[in-house]
């Protein structure tokens, strides 16, 4: 869920550079554990784990401008290493594609690496399993992990380059145009009445504008946004939880940590 | 999913971009993002864009669905312009050309290219497990993306997608995802039991290039990038 | 001289703790064979490929290929076979045709002037040559089969292990197909084991026939000796083909006919009929 659409040159050289150096090294060291772990059998899975990502990542919601990722169920089957190599794989192909920017690589992955790295630690620690259901177990496992990485992805953002920078998509071309039409409407007003405004205050009323500019069904600014992130990160921990819940109820012994097996 | 249009378009569209080497491309592209990506003025980033749109037309890329996968860089691009100095201004108008820049170059690169002869590009500077990687992903995308289509059509045949009933859409479509998930799973371990069969140890040898000469759009792309770095230099 | 195969009472427990068992006859497969085994769906026909091909191991029985067992013996047995499954999208690795046929001997090592040699001879033989530097995605059913096969022989193994091949193939396609499989068989001595539920091209294509009905092997012949075990084939859900039906009623009556494999054959022999 929290894949950035930033595009190329909004990030400074530092951070887009940092977050790839701390990607690579994240990264080298899984395929190296999975080599001396002799988890290439793992290879096919990666593969259609990054592929059910991709399309996955390719349905819309409808009801939020968001899109689910599957980072947290990937990191609960397929281990933090091998989920952190599929997360990879993913980011490329959609920044490829033109869905974020080549140099917010790195930092996408790191986002995502932290939920399938949550995902599969408080999944593998037992967290919530009170909770006799499996669907319930699965829900505030991805709830709490997407809270916390929406929280310092948001909070990244923010530090870094501003609120504005938060505000997430919609997958419907008419909203593209009529957005940046109030965003220049807006703007005009605004310049009609602060005429000698400073350069740092029309970029502080244009960061305001945009929030402002955000609206989810009666509410607007941040608390719409708000409501967004969360309406999206409940979303994906219902369809999460039901996956697991299907898992359980189709294929149980993929839950089991040690079944005895002779099978290649 | 446009992955397959565009896979589609770099397999069976002739130009002499179709045909240049894979290498020079990839080079060719991340010059261009490195002049985009460092440029301080809007007529160095509008330039990149003319040799873009020269170039798209020399591959014959179909122009309407080049600027609908560009819609998302353009949207984003214009908001965050807009955040950062105003869409008027010198700064705004070089994040927005930069973000269409550089999504731009990417997007001629995987047009013109196939995507297993740019990974095999990859390979020179990515361990051999990672190209394996993505060259099966990319096959299991095209694998999966047949079944969850008809998966979805069949869900919305039989009532399962109604604008009504929002809680059951969901169960379905987590349904749906749940199948989809089951089977290339399982299909991952038919995968992997046909390559042990096959002797995979662990990479996927892949043609080597055996053509050595520089084709006609091979020429054109290095002289385009000395020039236009040539020119950067002493302007 | 030793069998090829030979399978002698297995039981597999699956992960998810479904038992499985193969018993009744010994299933041997003997060099130079073309082995069909028919059987419904889920009664057993895709387990004991896996047992022969390597990727299960038996808690109870035997399983020998080549006189090893398979499992413990992988990277020695999977030399000897050539292997198509059903799904071939599923089985294609290279990105391009060409790759995909050069994949075995490219990991085993071979030089690659010899491989380029290899891949444009089969791809020759078997009519594919001029899709060598296609993306198979984009190629028809037929054609991936094909390229599957040539993947397959690149190696010359001496055994063929083939599961559903002639699913999805126009009637077209299976013929091409099946006289494929018969020149392997007859130029190279190539043993093939094919698992099918197509009656009608059994005759075309085995020397031997098995059946399996509920995890055991209840028939075993010359596909003329199985079909006429109607009442068996009939437990086990199986129903011989049309003109083999025909000609045992034919048979029943008292006509000197034999069963025929092909509906030429079955002509010729009632034109014989009706100008007496």
């Amino acid at each position: 869920m929290s894949h950035i659409h930033i595009p190329d040159g909004v990030f400074s050289l530092p951070i887009w550079v940092g977050s790839y150096i701390v990607m690579v090294i994240l990264l080298l060291g899984a395929l190296y554990q999975m080599k001396k772990n002799g988890l290439e059998r793992k290879i096919p899975y990666i593969a259609v784990m990054a592929a059910t990502m991709l399309i996955a990542m390719s349905i819309p919601l409808g009801i939020v401008p968001l899109h689910i990722s599957l980072a947290v169920f990937s990191g609960i089957f397929l281990g933090p290493m091998v989920g952190f190599v599929a997360v990879f794989v993913v980011n490329v192909i959609l920044a490829f594609m033109g869905h974020g920017g080549i140099t917010v690589i790195g930092l996408n992955t790191l986002v995502m690496g932290i939920e399938v790295f949550l995902g599969s630690l408080f999944f593998q620690q037992g967290w919530f399993q009170q909770k006799n259901s499996i669907f319930w177990r699965g829900f505030f496992i991805t709830f709490l992990t997407l809270f916390i990485s929406t929280s310092l992805a948001t909070g990244f953002l923010v530090s870094t380059v501003g609120w504005e920078f938060v505000i997430p998509h919609s997958h419907h071309e008419d909203h593209t145009h009529e957005r940046i039409e109030s965003h220049e409407e807006h703007e005009n007003y605004e310049g009609s009445i602060h005429i000698d405004h400073t350069k740092e205050e029309h970029n502080e009323s244009n960061h305001k504008e945009a929030l402002t500019e955000v609206n989810y069904l009666f509410f607007s600014g941040g608390l719409a946004l708000f409501i967004i992130l969360l309406v999206g990160i409940l979303l994906e921990s219902l369809i999460t939880g039901g996956l697991l819940a299907f898992m359980m109820d189709i294929r149980p012994h993929l839950f089991e940590k040690n079944h005895s097996t002779k099978e290649r | 999913m446009h992955l397959a249009d565009i896979d589609y378009m770099a397999i069976h569209q002739k130009s002499i971009f179709h045909q240049s080497k894979p290498l020079i491309k990839t080079i060719f592209v991340f010059s261009l993002m490195g002049i985009l990506l460092f440029s301080s003025t809007i007529e160095k980033s509008i330039g990149v864009l003319v040799i873009l749109l020269l170039l798209s037309m020399g591959a014959k890329i179909s122009f309407p669905f080049l600027f609908h996968l560009l819609a998302y860089p353009l949207f984003f691009g214009g908001l965050f312009s807009l955040m950062v100095g105003g869409i008027g201004t010198k700064e705004g108008v070089i994040l927005l050309l930069r973000a269409i820049g550089v999504a731009w170059s990417f997007l001629f690169l995987l047009l013109t290219t196939p995507y297993s002869d740019i990974f095999r590009v990859f390979s020179f500077f990515m361990p051999t497990i990672l190209i394996d990687i993505f060259l099966l992903t990319y096959r299991s995308v095209f694998i999966l993306l047949d079944s969850v289509e008809n998966m979805f059509q069949s869900i919305r045949l039989r009532g399962g997608f109604h604008p009504g009933h929002l809680l059951r859409n969901f169960k379905n479509f987590s349904k749906m995802l749940g199948v989809v998930f089951l089977y290339a799973m399982e299909m991952s371990e038919r995968m992997y039991q046909i390559y042990a069969l096959r002797g995979y140890e662990g990479k996927l040898p892949v043609t080597k290039e055996s053509e050595q000469r520089l084709t006609i759009g091979d020429v054109l792309l290095i002289l385009i990038g000395m020039g236009y770095g040539i020119g950067m230099v002493i302007l | 001289m030793k069998p090829m195969i030979k399978v002698q009472c297995i039981k597999h427990i699956y992960r998810d703790r479904t038992e499985v068992r193969l018993c009744g006859m010994d299933f041997i497969v003997e060099q130079g064979q073309r082995v069909v085994v028919l059987g419904a769906n889920g009664e057993g026909k895709t387990t004991l490929l896996s047992h022969v091909l390597g990727l299960l191991k038996p808690v109870e029985g035997t399983v020998e290929v080549a006189g090893m067992p398979p499992y413990e013996n992988f990277k020695e047995t999977r030399k000897k076979m050539g292997v198509l499954f059903q799904n071939v999208d599923e089985q294609m690795i290279g990105p391009r045709v060409y790759d995909d046929i050069a994949f075995t001997p490219r990991n085993e090592g071979m030089k690659e002037e010899e491989v380029d040699e290899k891949v444009h001879a089969l791809a020759k033989e078997l009519g594919i040559a001029s899709l060598l530097s296609k993306i198979p995605h984009y190629l028809s059913g037929g054609q991936k089969k094909k390229i599957a096969l040539a993947g397959a022989m690149i190696t010359e193994p001496p055994l063929l292990i083939l599961d559903e091949p002639f699913d999805s193939l126009d009637p077209q396609s299976k013929e091409e197909f099946i006289d494929l499989l018969n020149y392997f068989h007859k130029k190279k001595g190539t043993t093939i084991l094919l698992t099918t539920h197509d009656m009608n091209i059994v005759p075309l294509i085995s020397d031997v026939v098995y059946v399996i009905h509920q995890g055991h092997i209840v028939l075993k012949g010359t596909w003329q000796e199985v079909f006429q075990q109607e009442e068996i084939l009939q437990k086990a859900h199986l129903k011989s083909p049309l003109l083999v039906d025909l000609f045992l009623g034919l048979q029943r009556k008292g006509y000197p006919v034999s069963l025929p494999a092909t509906s030429e054959e079955a002509k010729k022999q009632l034109l014989t009929l009706l100008d007496k």
